[in-house]
């Protein structure tokens, strides 16, 4: 059959071009290199290849520097041209081959397991469409939905959403985890915790959110070290072993060594639905996830 | 990659990090070549940064004859504008010159003085100076007829209740609430060129754009521009503006022996809070990273 093999051929030009605009911009075959992820050799054998295929020569190149000859000038606009039509021609694909049969939903670890099954079926129930569920952080979030690789994302609030659309602030419940020796009877003394270093997710996961968190922990007198966890059991671990405490929801409740406070005065942490203005999904799938949302708001 | 390209990444991070959109242009004051551009002209909000062009027009008005410096205007607290500095805190009628006012308005951001000045210069002269120094993407409001507009679109009554709204961490403001539309709006190109032309001494006389830069030198606020060059033999001499989430300032970084070099850095914050001193800091760290980049040059 003769498409898969065109198609073949036309993802490694593709391929080869590409590597030709990234040099002729970065002038150093490290560099270049580097922006594409890479290593040297491949680039320079692929390069090698594009310019047989051509047959013409498209750099000059010498101990110093790159330069482009006199027909790699003439070929790099084309070039250019070429990469970005084809950068076209994939996002629309992407758009027209999920946009009808697929969700893309994203969502923030804040969010229990079983709150992101909930929203999975509402989704799935609201739109009549398939699924797909993406956990990551707000920003990466913000950074998928406005490339139009995600649909509808629930983010930390608050966050950076440039020209996003955005549904209602929730504040989701908290609770306090610390170290069940530093907590007897279950009491909350930040007193007790001010030698002893916050574990949270990573601040460049969501900036905003992050300073405002601590800010609010600040506030009721203890500034504490802040040490970044990547996950749930991490995070636990690091509690047990009384090596920090925490804030969010209980990932694990009843776990030993953990004590799961409840302050009167909880510190709360926002998440809000987001969405490009314009585009699916409709209201209906965006209110389904706002109605999921406020049964976990506690305010 | 050029330095104003890195420079321009370099501030992406600094603003992604801090948690604001930020908007950025600087140049050498009287050099053509590299600027770094970030957003640059996309319309924003200017807050307290429109006190400039009202400064630049009140000076050109002075040149001409149309005003004079030592005329005064009694300011009466019944019908002055709100604001938390100047003239707007005082319990009595104030008695002062123009120029008195505008040494308020410019160096503690006195929106009492500001609008009294506007009232005195009139609208059409602001817009008329401005044009004719080529700056077309700026338009002045009066402070309190801004106030106005944005506690309409919020739905609320007062400034204070503005402020309130502004500040819920729960229940965001709209982004409309920050709609260059409601109150004075520019680019930050457009106050990369107003700066300029203060420093050539093209905006005015010689002597009154000396008057203006001198004024701008004495702002009280440090937090901004200024934090960004802990050198005493620096200059920095500015306009901040402050609304909300809104934190900018617009001015010119003067190292000893350099061609001075002008930049607006234009912020939204995505945090609601009346105080965040990072975002203050970045504004300094974006000024630094600009500045540094046209500094060392290409």
């Amino acid at each position: 059959m003769m498409l898969p093999r065109l198609s073949w051929l036309l993802v490694d030009l593709l391929r080869h071009v590409t590597f030709f605009v990234t040099i002729a911009e970065e002038r150093h075959f490290g560099r270049a290199a580097d922006r594409l992820g890479m290593t040297q050799p491949p680039l320079s054998q692929g390069l090698r290849r594009l310019e047989s295929h051509l047959g013409a020569r498209l750099f000059e190149r010498n101990a110093r520097e790159v330069t482009l000859t006199p027909a790699g000038r003439a070929l790099l606009g084309p070039a250019e041209a070429f990469v970005a039509a084809a950068g076209a021609l994939q996002r629309s694909a992407l758009e027209h081959g999920e946009a009808g049969s697929t969700m893309r939903l994203g969502v923030v670890g804040a969010l229990r397991p079983d709150v992101v099954a909930t929203l999975a079926a509402a989704v799935r129930g609201a739109s009549g469409c398939g699924v797909e569920t993406v956990v990551s952080s707000t920003v990466d979030l913000a950074e998928r939905l406005a490339a139009g690789r995600c649909d509808l994302a629930v983010v930390r609030h608050p966050g950076v959403l440039s020209d996003l659309a955005a549904g209602p602030v929730v504040r989701l419940p908290t609770r306090l985890l610390v170290p069940d020796g530093r907590a007897p009877g279950g009491r909350l003394r930040w007193a007790a915790l001010r030698d002893l270093p916050l574990a949270l997710p990573p601040r460049g996961h969501h900036p905003a959110a992050h300073d405002q968190l601590v800010d609010a922990v600040a506030r009721r007198g203890v500034h504490p070290r802040v040490i970044a966890v990547e996950d749930d059991r991490a995070l636990l671990a690091a509690v047990a072993a009384d090596r920090a405490f925490s804030i969010g929801s209980d990932p694990a409740p009843g776990a030993t060594g953990v004590a799961s406070l409840d302050p009167a005065d909880p510190i709360p942490i926002r998440i809000r639905p987001v969405w490009r203005p314009g585009a699916p999904p409709d209201e209906a799938v965006r209110e389904a996830v706002v109605d999921v949302l406020r049964t976990e708001d506690r305010r | 990659m050029s330095l104003a390209a890195e420079a321009a990444a370099g501030i992406r991070a600094v603003l992604d990090d801090a948690g604001v959109r930020g908007a950025v242009h600087a140049r050498v004051v009287g050099r053509e070549g590299p600027e770094v551009v970030l957003r640059a002209d996309e319309p924003v909000t200017m807050a307290s940064v429109f006190k400039l062009p009202v400064l630049v027009a009140l000076v050109r008005a002075f040149d001409a004859g149309e005003l004079d410096p030592r005329a005064t205007v009694t300011v009466d607290p019944s019908s002055r504008t709100d604001g938390p500095t100047g003239l707007s805190l005082l319990a009595d009628p104030v008695t002062m010159s123009l120029r008195d006012l505008a040494t308020s308005m410019t160096t503690v951001s006195d929106n009492a003085a500001a609008d009294v000045l506007l009232d005195v210069l009139g609208l059409p002269r602001v817009h008329a100076a401005l044009a004719d120094l080529g700056i077309t993407r700026t338009r002045v409001e009066r402070a309190d007829a801004t106030f106005a507009a944005l506690a309409a679109e919020l739905g609320v009554r007062d400034a204070a209740a503005t402020a309130a709204r502004l500040a819920d961490p729960d229940d965001p403001a709209p982004p409309s609430a920050y709609d260059p539309v409601l109150g004075s709006a520019t680019t930050p190109r457009d106050m990369t060129a107003l700066l300029s032309a203060l420093w050539r001494d093209e905006a005015a006389s010689p002597s009154s754009c000396a008057f203006a830069r001198r004024l701008l030198g004495l702002q009280i606020s440090r937090a901004r521009l200024a934090s960004g060059f802990p050198f005493d033999e620096v200059r920095v001499s500015g306009k901040t503006g402050t609304l909300g989430a809104l934190r900018n300032e617009v001015g010119v970084v003067e190292f000893p022996g350099e061609a001075p070099v002008a930049v607006a850095v234009f912020t939204l914050a995505a945090r609601p809070e009346r105080v965040l001193p990072r975002v203050d800091a970045a504004i300094g760290e974006v000024a630094r990273l600009a500045v540094t980049a046209l500094r060392l040059g290409d």
